[in-house]
């Protein structure tokens, strides 16, 4: 867990460090004719992500050496299986969108995580997975008058 | 007196028949919001959020404020019941309402956490109409450097009052502020950080950003516990409602002074509900003659949380309205739904808006009262709620949030940008650096730039304008105290001997 956590916190700092370049090669970090540059609060930013994550690096390095064992991993076997079970459907999801919009990807997504997921009998999953998106539909484009992504099949078909 | 002709307009507006619906059924989403513990009422109000963005802007904060006072409510539930918080704020009431409620007095307890709310509530309700418009009336005056002021103030009750680490909480702080400057500066007119990428140009969506940090972080967060419940039967009879009384009358000091606390700082920008809840049942444990009964399952204990809890929750919307700054979490959500309705949230709401600003806090009476009601008599069928399926519910709510991030601007970017925010969301939470001083710094990002840049010009440079007499002084007085609190009190304990300990795990989303 801690070590994990420094990584995450040494990204961090790395990631500042790109932008600092990029705020040192692009923008003003000093005194403008009208007040502070528009690099002023920016670099002031970086500076406090770059002290602060060191810190939280040595801080977590000092606790990793005194318990001078790693016991708590950074997350079990069982729960990263299942937040990947989560994650990769929603990736797919979100892929998906672009091609055959939302209501299409509502069904497909639904459907597929209730079954595989929640091992629900097949009546339901059509049933709810057909059901939600045809009461967003009605909500959320009839009553709210919020377009929803198309995809490119909503070029073929008008009514996705 | 001008104050209830205010409130009497505003309760004709809050009393049409629409504004009603919103509010009930607010009421309603925020009950189940609060009864499922994989959801907060952070997350539901910015998951709910876009389904405003075409409303009136008075029922838009009718409906999203609603769902925090149902939050608050539905919490205790669950915590009562399954001993498992619905919410943040009701983990202190766990510590008393479980074991209650094993003793076969579950009515009792959700008794003991409904009432004494709604009562606190109401309190809180009754001084934020009478302390608001003279709030407003002296932020009026404020120019750039005070309200500098004031919102170095939210940021720093943030890392002082906050949880752990002040370091994860500045870190958080700062990428919050470098996510704004994304974009065109509008001082200068160039882009800054955006890598020559021109759809990043506009800069990033706060909304995107707070579903995704809130929402879909929450969602994968949530993944690593399977949690499974079981329904529940409980009744509120009639009976448990008077041994209530009964003890809120006898212990009326615990309750008034949870209610007090928690609205004061519920007020102090950034915490909220959750510090106020932990704070009020220690202060009440400490006051108490017999200390040694809380946590054995008093009726005390759950009315020392939940009414702490409801008064910050309300208490946290005073800033919000009054100044333009979230009092919690929560309120920054709403805050984010403030901007989006093309208000702008301050001291001119007042005079600008009066239908707006009265409609709101007549609806509060309202909604308190509609949550009152159903959760005294709906307990069952809330509870109930906890059957439902995980492979139901979690589809169903990355569909939402897809709905919410794409609704901004319309663009597939933020479909992607949600993606990214709800995975730095999940590894913020699990290497508990607090996501809410990114939000609030994503949302008060420009405006605290613009005020420290405005500063600067009119003082040609000089810092000294920020303690300008006598409201900037004041402010910025506070705000450098709460900041640096945390490591005065460290090194008081240093110095008599006692091992440094950090601050108690008190903030969280709240």
């Amino acid at each position: 867990m801690q070590r994990a956590e420094t990584i995450f916190t040494l990204g961090l700092f790395a990631g500042a460090v790109v932008l600092l370049i990029n705020v040192l090669t692009t923008l003003n970090i000093g005194w403008t004719g009208r007040g502070p540059g528009d690099g002023f609060v920016p670099f002031w930013c970086l500076m406090g992500v770059l002290s602060c994550s060191l810190v939280v690096v040595i801080q977590s390095l000092w606790k990793e050496a005194r318990s001078n064992s790693d016991a708590k991993p950074f997350i079990q076997k069982e729960g990263l299986a299942s937040v990947t079970k989560v994650f990769l459907p929603i990736a797919w999801a979100f892929l998906l969108l672009n091609y055959i919009g939302f209501y299409l990807t509502a069904v497909v997504y639904m459907g597929f995580f209730m079954r595989w997921i929640g091992k629900h009998n097949w009546l339901l999953v059509i049933g709810v997975s057909i059901l939600f998106p045809v009461a967003i539909y009605f909500v959320i484009e009839k009553k709210f008058f919020i377009i929803l992504p198309k995809g490119y099949l909503g070029e073929v078909f008008p009514f996705f | 007196m001008e104050n209830l002709n205010h409130l009497f307009h505003g309760f004709s507006i809050a009393f049409s028949f629409w504004n009603i619906v919103w509010a009930a059924s607010g009421v309603i989403l925020g009950i189940i919001i609060g009864v499922l513990p994989g959801l907060g009422g952070t997350s539901g109000v910015a998951i709910l959020m876009p389904l405003t963005f075409t409303i009136p802007p008075t029922s838009g904060i009718i409906f999203l404020s609603s769902i925090y006072w149902g939050a608050l409510f539905g919490g205790s539930i669950t915590s009562i019941l399954f001993n498992i918080p619905g919410e943040p704020w009701s983990v202190a009431t766990m510590f008393d309402g479980h074991p209650l409620a094993k003793k076969g007095k579950a009515g009792v307890a959700l008794t003991a956490a409904f009432l004494p709310g709604f009562f606190a509530s109401l309190i809180s309700i009754i001084l934020f109409t009478f302390f608001a418009p003279p709030l407003a009336n002296v932020a009026l005056q404020f120019g750039p450097p005070e309200n500098f002021a004031v919102l170095l103030l939210a940021f720093s009750t943030f890392a002082g009052l906050g949880s752990g680490s002040i370091f994860k909480t500045l870190i958080s702080t700062c990428i919050g502020f470098l996510l704004t400057a994304v974009g065109l500066d509008i001082i200068s007119g160039h882009p800054r950080l955006t890598f020559g990428n021109i759809q990043i140009l506009s800069g990033f969506s706060f909304v995107t950003a707070t579903i995704g940090l809130y929402g879909i972080g929450e969602i994968l967060y949530a993944a690593e516990e399977s949690l499974k419940f079981e329904g529940a039967k409980v009744w509120v009879k009639l009976r448990d409602i008077g041994e209530v009384i009964v003890v809120l009358a006898r212990r009326a000091q615990i309750f008034i002074q949870g209610t007090l606390l928690g609205f004061w700082i519920g007020v102090m920008p950034g915490t909220g509900a959750t510090p106020a809840s932990f704070l009020s049942y220690g202060v009440a444990k400490r006051t108490s003659k017999n200390p040694e009964q809380f946590g054995t399952g008093i009726p005390e204990g759950v009315m020392a949380t939940e009414s702490a809890a409801h008064a910050a929750g309300i208490g946290s919307l005073l800033p919000l309205v009054t100044l333009g700054i979230p009092g919690s979490p929560t309120a920054a959500v709403m805050l984010v739904g403030m901007y989006i309705w093309g208000l702008q949230p301050g001291p001119r709401l007042f005079l600008d808006k009066p239908d707006f600003v009265w409609g709101f806090i007549a609806s509060m009476y309202i909604g308190n009262i509609i949550g009152l009601i159903l959760c005294l008599s709906l307990v069952p069928f809330f509870a109930a709620i906890l059957r439902m399926p995980y492979a139901i519910l979690t589809p169903l709510i990355v569909l939402l949030c897809v709905i919410g991030a794409y609704t901004v601007n319309n663009s597939m970017l933020d479909i992607w940008l949600l993606l990214v925010f709800g995975v730095m969301g999940y590894l913020f939470k699990k290497f508990n650096y607090p996501i809410a001083p990114l939000v609030v710094a994503m949302v008060l990002g420009d405006i605290t730039e613009n005020a420290l840049r405005q500063s600067l010009i009119m003082s040609d440079g000089s810092f000294a304008i920020f303690f300008r007499w006598p409201y900037a002084a004041f402010f910025m007085t506070i705000a450098l105290t709460l900041f640096f609190l945390p490591a005065i009190l460290n090194l008081a304990k240093r110095f008599r001997g006692q091992p440094p300990t950090a601050t108690a795990e008190l903030s969280g989303d709240s």
